[in-house]
């Protein structure tokens, strides 16, 4: 099992791969991949409650969940919240995406974290999805970027900022929309900044990745240093 | 396809069977939007950018946040229609 970027690229449903990135464990596996991660028993009985058109979603980034659990060294089933929200066990920190048949997860000891991962497939935005995506700024930052390197710059906006509101819902009941998250580059991805008077959460890295016809994103945010307790 | 051809309704399932690649009658207007195969953020992003175009109109960002269901989405259009369209009569 590879445990390089290099591991990544070409991700598809063959895929198994493993990264590190500080204490954070980041996992990949593909639908058709052959890894010793079956689902837990508990995870059975979830996922046996799911709609059966979600069911090979659920088994895919379950299994990465599975391989980022061992991985970390935590046992333990990924059961699910009312809201259909992973759930890991105690201490463990995590976050679930999928797209194409691949199933990527991101994960962290300890209970002063919320995490948030997202997958995307390049492609699927254009300039004309900006209205619900870009705060100000960034429409322009991505024009500029011309048609080839637009949709990728889209894309890795778009998935920066579900990996923060998936971080965030684990901490408020009412994470911000994306037009109130601005995205400020940075070497490996971007600093999130909170509009004023919206949520008041501090700035919080978020890395992204493109890999081939994919971008990967995840944040890592420490309770304590979001929670603005002035708002 | 033009979403003005059809109802409302008609046009919202259809757009969301067009992004999952399946018949607009296999979309049910109760059927939750997490429990239709393929549907993601993305998709429904694109979706809800095709109404707004195709109606002239535009969602309110906090209220997409907010859907549940087929039916919710298709209120939410009829909503913003029917305040747009009074918004341009008092004018």
């Amino acid at each position: 099992m590879a445990t390089q970027w290099h591991s990544w690229h070409g991700l598809g449903p063959r895929s198994v791969a493993v990264h590190r990135a500080g204490a954070v464990v980041l996992t990949a596996v593909g639908a058709q991949s052959r890894t010793a991660d079956t689902l837990h028993p508990a995870e059975m009985a979830v996922l046996a409650q799911r709609p059966e058109a979600r069911r090979a979603d659920f088994v895919v980034g379950r299994r990465a969940a599975r391989l980022c659990l061992r991985t970390l060294g935590v046992g333990g089933p990924v059961l699910g919240t009312p809201g259909g929200r992973p759930l890991f066990p105690p201490l463990v920190a995590g976050s679930i995406s999928h797209s194409a048949g691949v199933g990527v997860c991101a994960a962290v000891r300890g209970s002063r974290y919320a995490i948030g991962v997202d997958l995307e497939q390049i492609g699927q935005l254009t300039l004309a999805h900006t209205g619900h995506l870009c705060a100000p700024g960034e429409e322009a930052w991505v024009r500029a970027a011309g048609p080839g390197a637009g949709p990728v710059r889209m894309t890795m906006l778009f998935s920066a900022k579900e990996a923060i509101y998936k971080a965030l819902t684990a901490i408020t009941t009412r994470p911000p929309t994306f037009p109130r998250i601005t995205l400020r580059r940075r070497p490996g991805g971007f600093t999130a900044l909170i509009a004023p008077g919206s949520r008041g959460w501090d700035p919080s890295a978020v890395r992204v990745r493109r890999l081939d016809r994919f971008v990967l994103a995840w944040v890592c945010i420490g309770r304590e240093q979001s929670i603005n307790p002035s708002t | 396809m033009s979403p003005l051809a059809g109802t409302v309704e008609e046009n919202v399932r259809g757009h969301l069977a067009a992004e999952l690649c399946c018949a607009p009658d296999q979309i049910a207007g109760d059927a939750q939007l997490a429990s239709l195969a393929g549907l993601d953020s993305i998709k429904l992003l694109r979706v809800v950018s095709e109404l707004e175009r195709g109606y002239d109109i535009k969602v309110d960002d906090d209220k997409l946040y907010e859907l549940r269901t087929v039916a919710d989405l298709a209120e939410l259009v009829h909503t913003e229609i029917r305040e747009q369209t009074q918004g341009q009569l008092s004018q």
